[in-house]
C-alpha cells in the first residue's frame, strides 16, 4: 500500500474510531431506543382511544336516557295534544338531554308535534304534518321496542346531516335529533393538545363528529379502510394507514350497543416525532462528538507532522554530514529519544566513514595492481592466440599438402597405367626385334655354311613379319604416349579447350583400365558420340577418375564382382549429364549427407584421404560450373550425377581449383 | 492504510462493518415515504341544506377512486381523494379549492352547485387546475374556454324539458315557481329558461317566490302566496330538503295540483323526506334508475354494498366525473388534464358516454321522471296525457 502522510494516516485512524463508535451506538438507537419509545407512544395511543370511547359512551347515555324518559312520560299521558305536547317536548329539550329537536310522529308517520329550541321555533309550522312514512328510521323505530340510533341522518330541520335516535312511545314514535355541540366539545376536550384527531364514525365508517372540524362538516368516509371492513382484527391494536396521502397512526374502538366507532388518529410523522427527535439528538450528538474528535485529530496530526518534519530535517542535516548538530529537546520524550538515536547514529556513521576512507585507499591500491595483472594476462592471451593462429596456418598447410599428395597419388596411378599399357607393345616390339636379331644371327651362320634359298626366303618372311610387328607395336606405343601426354597436359594445365566428350572418356578409360586388370570388376563406358564441350578436360578427367576410384574403393571393397559404368548424355542443348554408376554396396543415409565434406572418410587409416569427393565437388561447382548429386541406398549401388554446361563459365578459375591444378602439375 | 488496520479489517470484521452500514442505510430509508400518492380533490356542499347532493356526489367519486385503487391505482401510485366542504358558501368554497390547489391536486371533482362553480372557476383557471363537475348545470358556464368541465347538460336543457312537459303533457298554462337564492347561479338561470320555453307554449309564469336555504326560515308564506294565484302547476327549484318541505306544504293545501321539482332536488332524500306528498311529483333528470345495463347494475351493486343506500343521480354523476378525471390522469401523454380532456373528448359513463364539446361541456338526454310508490320512475308515454 502506498505510504500516506502522517496527517492523513492519523485522520483515517481517528475516523475509523469514530465509525466504530457510530456503528456501536447507532444500532442501539435503532434496535433498542426507537422501538421502545415507539411502543410507549403506541400504548399511549391505545389508552387514549379507550378513554375517549368511555367519554363518548357517557355522552350518548344522556340522550338515550332522556328519550326513554320522554317516551315513558308520553305513554303515561296519551291524551295530551297540541300545545301541551309541544310544551312538553320543548321542556324536555330545554333540559340537558343532548337533543337539538324532537318530533312526535302519529301512527301514520306524520309529525304531530315538534320540540324545538327557542331560536328555531318559527319553523314549527313547516315541520308539523311532515310525512316520515317513507323514512326508514320511522319504520324501524315504529316496529321496535328499544331506542334506535341512526347512522348519518339528514335533518328535517336544518337539512344538514346529524344523528337521530328514535323510539316508539305507545302508538306514537319519538325522534330526537342529536345535538352535536356537547359531543364535539367533549371530543375536542379529550383531543386537546398536539395534532390528535378524534372522529366518531357511524356503522359504515362515515364521520359523525370530528374533533378538528366545525360542527356541520363531516366529510371523511372510512368505510373502505381495512379497520372498518374487518374491525375485529384491530381491537386494541395500533393502526397504520394512509389518510389523504399522509401516513397516520391510529386506534379504533367500538362504542358498545350503537356499533359506532371512535377513531383516534394522528399523523405518524408527529406521533413519532419524539422518537425522531431523540434519535436525531443522539445522532447529532454523536456527529458533533465525531466532528470534534476529527478536528482534534487534525490539530494533533498537524502538530505531529511539524515535529516529524523538524526531526526529519535534523536527521537530514546529520545525513549530510553535520555530525556536530545538537537536537533542541521537544516536549515529547519518544521524539527526543529518536533524535538522540539519530545523533548516536550520526556519530557511528562518522566512525564508519573514517574506516571506509581507509579501506577505500587500500582498494585503490589493489585497483592499480589489478590493471597491471590484466595487462600481463592480456599479453599471455595474445601470445597463445598467435600460437593458435600459427597452428591453424600449419594445419592449412598440412591440408594443402595432403591435397597435393592426393594429386600425386593420382598421377602415380596414371604413370603406373601408362607404364603398364606401354609394356605390352614395347615387350612385343622387343620380342620381335629379338626374334629378328636371332634370325639375322642364324642367317649369318648359314651364310658361312652355305645359304639355302629356302632359308633366305624364310628369313625375309620372318624379318618382314618381325618388322611389321615392331612397326605396329611401336605405332601403338606412340599412340599411347600421345594419348597419355594429352591426359597429362590436360591434368597439369587445366587448359580450357574444345574437346569431344567421348574422346576424353575413352582416354580416361584407357588410363583407368590397368586398375581393373587382375580384379573381378569391370569398367564400361557409354558416351553418346559427337558431344562437344568448351570446358576443362583435365579437371573433368580428374572428376571422373575420382568417382570411378571411389566406386572401386568404397563400393566394391570385399566383393567378387562389380561393374562401374560411365555414361554421357546431352542434357538439353547447353549441358551434358555424366553418370558414374556402380552396383556396389551403396552409401548409408547418415554418410550420404557428408560424403562431399573434406576429410570425411569411412576408411580412415586404410588409404582413404577423405578428399576425393570433396575435390569432385569443388571442381564441378567452381570450375566446371555444374552440379553433382548422389543417389544411393545401402545394398543398391550408387549413382553419381554430374551435370555440367557445355560451355564452362567464363572468368578465371577459382583460386581453390587453380591451386589444386598447379599443385597437380 | 497502516498494517494494524489491515489486520483489524480481516474478512469477518469487514462483514461486520458492512452490516452496520447496511443497518444505517435501512434506518435512513425507512424514514422516507415510498411513493407519493396521486391526489384528486373533491369539493361540494357536505353540510347544511345541500349536503344530500354533495354527499351523493362524494360517495360516487369515492367509489370510483376506491375501485381504481383496487384495480392497481395509477401506475402503482395510490390515488387519494381529498374531500373538502364548501357548505354552499362562496368564501368557504374558495378556501376549500385553495387548500386543494396548495395540496398539489391537478384535478378537482366538483363543485356540486352552480353558485359554487361561479366562485371557484377563476381560482381554478389561475392555478391551471381542472374542475370536473358532476352536477353543475348553470347554462352561463357553457361555451367558455376555461378549466371547468361538466358531465351533465346545462340547466337550460332541464328547464326546457320541464316546461315542455308541463305545457304539452300536462296542459298547464299557469305556473308558480319558488327558487332558492343561495344557489342563484343555477336557480335564476333555470327559471329564465323555463319561463321562456313555457311562454312559447302560451304559458304564463304567475309568480316566482324566493327564499334562501342559508337562512333557517319558514317557507309557508311563500307557499301561501304561490297558491293564492291558483296556478296549474307549482315548480320548486331548490334542494331536496327544501323541495320536500315545499311539496308537503303544497300538497296539504292543494292536493291535486301538478308539482314539479327541478333536477337539483330529484334525489332519494327527497322521496324519504317528502313522504306521501312526494307521490306524483314530476322531475326532469338524465338518471335512469331502471337501467338494466350490466354496467349500471355493477355500479349499483357496488354502491349499495359500499354505502348501504340507493345511488342517486348525483352519485352516478360523481362516479362519472371522477372516472373522467382518472382517465385523463392515466393518459401518459404528459399533457395537462385540460388538454387531455379536450383531446380525448369521449369518456365512458355509467349510463351513457360523456362527450365534451370544445368548451368542456357535455350533453345528455333528459327524461321526465315521477315519484311512484316512493321511487322515481321514468314517465311512460301513457302518463303524458
Amino acid at each position: 500500500m502506498k505510504p500516506q502522510p502522517l496527517a492523513r494516516s492519523l485522520f483515517v485512524r481517528y475516523l475509523l474510531v469514530a465509525i466504530v463508535t457510530f456503528a456501536l451506538v447507532y444500532p442501539m438507537i435503532v434496535g433498542w431506543l426507537i422501538p421502545q419509545v415507539s411502543r410507549e407512544i403506541e400504548q399511549r395511543q391505545i389508552q387514549l382511544g379507550q378513554a375517549i370511547v368511555g367519554q363518548v359512551q357517557a355522552q350518548l347515555a344522556g340522550p338515550a336516557f332522556a328519550l326513554e324518559g320522554i317516551s315513558r312520560a308520553l305513554e303515561a299521558k296519551p291524551a295530551l295534544a297540541g300545545d301541551a305536547l309541544e310544551a312538553l317536548l320543548d321542556g324536555f329539550l330545554a333540559q340537558a338531554g343532548g337533543f337539538s329537536s324532537l318530533y312526535l310522529l302519529d301512527p301514520a308517520g306524520r309529525v304531530m308535534a315538534v320540540g324545538l329550541p327557542p331560536a328555531r321555533r318559527e319553523l314549527r309550522a313547516d315541520l308539523l304534518g311532515l310525512d316520515f312514512s317513507r323514512h326508514p328510521l320511522w319504520r324501524i323505530a315504529h316496529e321496535s321496542a328499544s331506542t334506535h340510533w341512526t347512522d348519518r341522518f339528514l335533518s328535517a330541520v336544518d337539512g344538514g346531516f346529524t344523528v337521530a335516535a328514535a323510539r316508539a312511545a305507545g302508538a306514537w314514535t319519538l325522534i330526537g335529533e342529536l345535538a352535536f355541540d356537547p359531543l364535539v366539545g367533549r371530543l375536542k376536550a379529550v383531543s386537546a393538545g398536539g395534532d390528535l384527531r378524534t372522529l366518531l364514525l357511524d356503522r359504515r365508517g362515515r364521520t359523525l363528529a370530528d374533533s378538528q372540524r366545525e360542527l356541520p362538516e363531516r366529510l371523511e368516509d372510512f368505510g373502505n379502510y381495512e379497520f372498518m371492513r374487518a374491525p375485529q382484527r384491530f381491537v386494541d391494536q395500533v393502526l397504520r394507514f394512509d389518510f389523504e396521502g399522509q401516513p397516520m397512526l391510529g386506534m379504533v374502538a367500538q362504542v358498545p350497543e350503537l356499533g359506532w366507532r371512535v377513531l383516534v388518529m394522528r399523523s405518524a410523522v408527529s406521533a413519532y416525532r419524539p422518537v425522531r427527535t431523540a434519535s436525531l439528538i443522539l445522532l447529532g450528538g454523536l456527529a458533533v462528538a465525531v466532528g470534534i474528535g476529527l478536528f482534534g485529530a487534525a490539530l494533533q496530526a498537524r502538530y505531529f507532522a511539524r515535529m516529524f518534519a523538524r526531526l526529519s530535517a535534523f536527521a537530514g542535516e546529520v545525513g549530510r554530514g553535520h555530525y556536530e548538530l545538537v537536537w533542541t529537546p521537544a516536549r515529547i520524550r519518544e521524539v527526543n529519544a529518536l533524535a538522540a538515536a539519530v545523533e548516536r547514529m550520526g556519530r557511528t556513521v562518522q566512525g564508519r566513514e573514517a574506516a571506509l576512507a581507509h579501506s577505500e585507499a587500500r582498494l585503490r591500491e589493489l585497483n592499480e595492481t589489478l590493471e597491471q595483472r590484466v595487462a600481463e594476462r592480456t599479453a599471455a592471451l595474445e601470445r597463445s592466440n598467435r600460437e593458435l593462429a600459427d597452428a591453424l596456418a600449419h594445419l592449412r598447410l598440412a591440408q594443402d599438402e595432403l591435397l597435393r599428395t592426393e594429386r600425386l597419388a593420382a598421377l602415380g596411378a596414371l604413370v603406373a597405367g601408362v607404364a603398364h599399357e606401354l609394356s605390352t607393345p614395347l615387350g612385343n616390339s622387343l620380342m620381335a626385334a629379338n626374334t629378328v636379331g636371332d634370325r639375322t644371327r642364324a642367317l649369318k651362320r648359314d651364310l658361312q655354311t652355305g645359304l639355302k634359298r629356302s632359308t633366305l626366303d624364310q628369313y625375309l618372311a620372318d624379318t618382314e613379319a618381325g618388322a611389321a610387328i615392331i612397326e605396329r607395336n611401336l605405332q601403338r606405343a606412340a599412340d599411347l604416349v600421345a594419348s597419355f601426354r594429352q591426359v597429362a597436359v590436360d591434368r597439369a594445365s587445366s587448359q580450357r579447350r574444345r574437346f569431344a566428350l567421348d574422346e576424353v572418356v575413352d582416354e580416361l578409360a584407357l588410363t583407368l583400365r590397368p586398375s581393373f586388370k587382375r580384379q573381378p570388376w569391370k569398367l564400361e563406358t557409354d558416351v553418346a558420340p559427337g558431344l562437344e564441350l568448351d570446358s576443362y578436360p583435365g579437371p573433368l578427367g580428374q572428376v571422373l577418375t575420382n568417382l570411378v576410384n571411389n566406386a572401386i574403393v568404397h563400393g566394391f571393397a570385399g566383393r567378387d564382382h562389380g561393374t562401374v559404368t560411365v555414361r554421357g548424355r546431352a542434357d538439353g542443348a547447353d549441358a551434358v549429364l555424366l553418370e558414374v554408376t556402380d552396383d556396389g554396396c551403396g552409401i548409408s543415409a547418415e554418410h550420404l549427407r557428408r560424403i562431399f565434406d573434406p576429410f570425411f572418410t569411412t576408411r580412415l587409416g586404410q588409404g582413404g584421404s577423405g578428399l576425393g569427393l570433396h575435390i569432385v565437388h569443388n571442381l564441378v561447382s567452381d570450375l566446371l560450373g555444374g552440379t553433382v548429386e548422389v543417389d544411393s541406398r545401402p545394398g543398391e549401388g550408387t549413382r553419381m550425377r554430374v551435370r555440367i554446361p557445355r560451355r564452362a563459365p567464363d572468368g578465371p578459375p577459382s583460386a581453390g581449383a587453380d591451386t589444386l591444378d598447379q599443385r597437380g602439375g | 492504510m497502516p498494517g494494524w488496520t489491515r489486520k483489524m479489517l480481516r474478512p469477518a470484521a469487514r462483514r461486520l462493518v458492512r452490516r452496520l452500514w447496511l443497518l444505517g442505510a435501512i434506518g435512513l430509508l425507512t424514514a422516507c415515504v415510498p411513493s407519493e400518492p396521486v391526489r384528486i380533490g373533491f369539493v361540494g356542499g357536505l353540510s347544511g341544506r345541500v349536503a344530500d347532493l354533495g354527499s351523493e356526489g362524494k360517495d360516487g367519486a369515492l367509489l370510483a377512486v376506491e375501485q381504481a385503487n383496487a384495480a392497481g391505482a395509477l401506475f402503482g401510485r395510490r390515488i387519494v381523494l381529498m374531500v373538502r366542504d364548501d357548505a354552499q358558501d362562496p368564501d368557504k368554497a374558495r378556501q376549500a379549492v385553495s387548500e386543494l390547489i396548495a395540496a398539489g391536486v391537478q384535478v378537482i371533482v366538483g363543485p356540486m352547485t352552480s353558485a359554487m362553480a361561479e366562485a371557484v372557476i377563476p381560482l381554478a383557471d389561475e392555478a391551471g387546475v381542472t374542475l370536473i363537475s358532476p352536477t353543475v348545470t348553470g347554462s352561463h358556464f357553457s361555451g367558455r374556454d376555461d378549466h371547468f368541465f361538466r358531465v351533465v347538460s346545462s340547466s337550460a336543457e332541464y328547464a326546457r324539458t320541464a316546461a315542455n312537459f308541463l305545457a304539452d303533457a300536462r296542459g298547464a298554462r299557469r305556473a308558480a315557481l319558488i327558487i332558492d337564492l343561495s344557489n342563484a347561479a343555477y336557480t335564476v338561470d333555470w327559471v329564465e329558461h323555463f319561463g321562456a320555453t313555457f311562454a312559447e307554449h302560451g304559458g304564463t309564469v304567475l309568480r316566482v317566490e324566493r327564499f334562501s336555504s342559508a337562512e333557517q326560515a319558514s317557507l309557508l308564506p311563500q307557499v301561501e302566496r304561490m297558491l293564492h294565484d291558483r296556478p296549474d302547476a307549482v315548480v320548486a327549484v331548490a334542494g331536496a330538503v327544501d323541495a320536500a318541505r315545499i311539496v308537503q306544504a303544497v300538497r296539504r293545501r292543494a292536493g291535486q295540483i301538478d308539482l314539479l321539482i327541478a333536477d337539483w332536488a330529484a334525489s332519494e332524500r327527497f322521496v324519504e323526506l317528502g313522504g306521501a306528498a312526494a307521490e306524483g311529483v314530476w322531475a326532469p333528470q338524465y338518471f335512469d334508475r331502471e337501467d338494466r345495463s350490466p354496467r349500471y347494475r355493477a355500479f349499483h351493486t357496488a354502491y349499495v354494498e359500499r354505502f348501504d343506500t340507493e345511488p342517486g343521480a348525483a352519485s352516478v354523476a360523481g362516479f362519472d366525473a371522477a372516472n373522467v378525471a382518472l382517465a385523463a390522469l392515466s393518459a401518459k401523454t404528459g399533457a395537462s388534464v385540460k388538454a387531455q380532456l379536450l383531446a380525448q373528448t369521449r369518456f365512458a359513463g355509467v349510463q351513457r358516454p360523456i362527450v365534451f364539446d370544445r368548451y368542456g361541456d357535455a350533453a345528455r338526454p333528459i327524461h321526465m321522471a315521477v315519484v311512484r310508490d316512493g321511487r322515481f320512475m321514468l314517465v311512460s308515454d301513457g302518463e303524458r296525457q
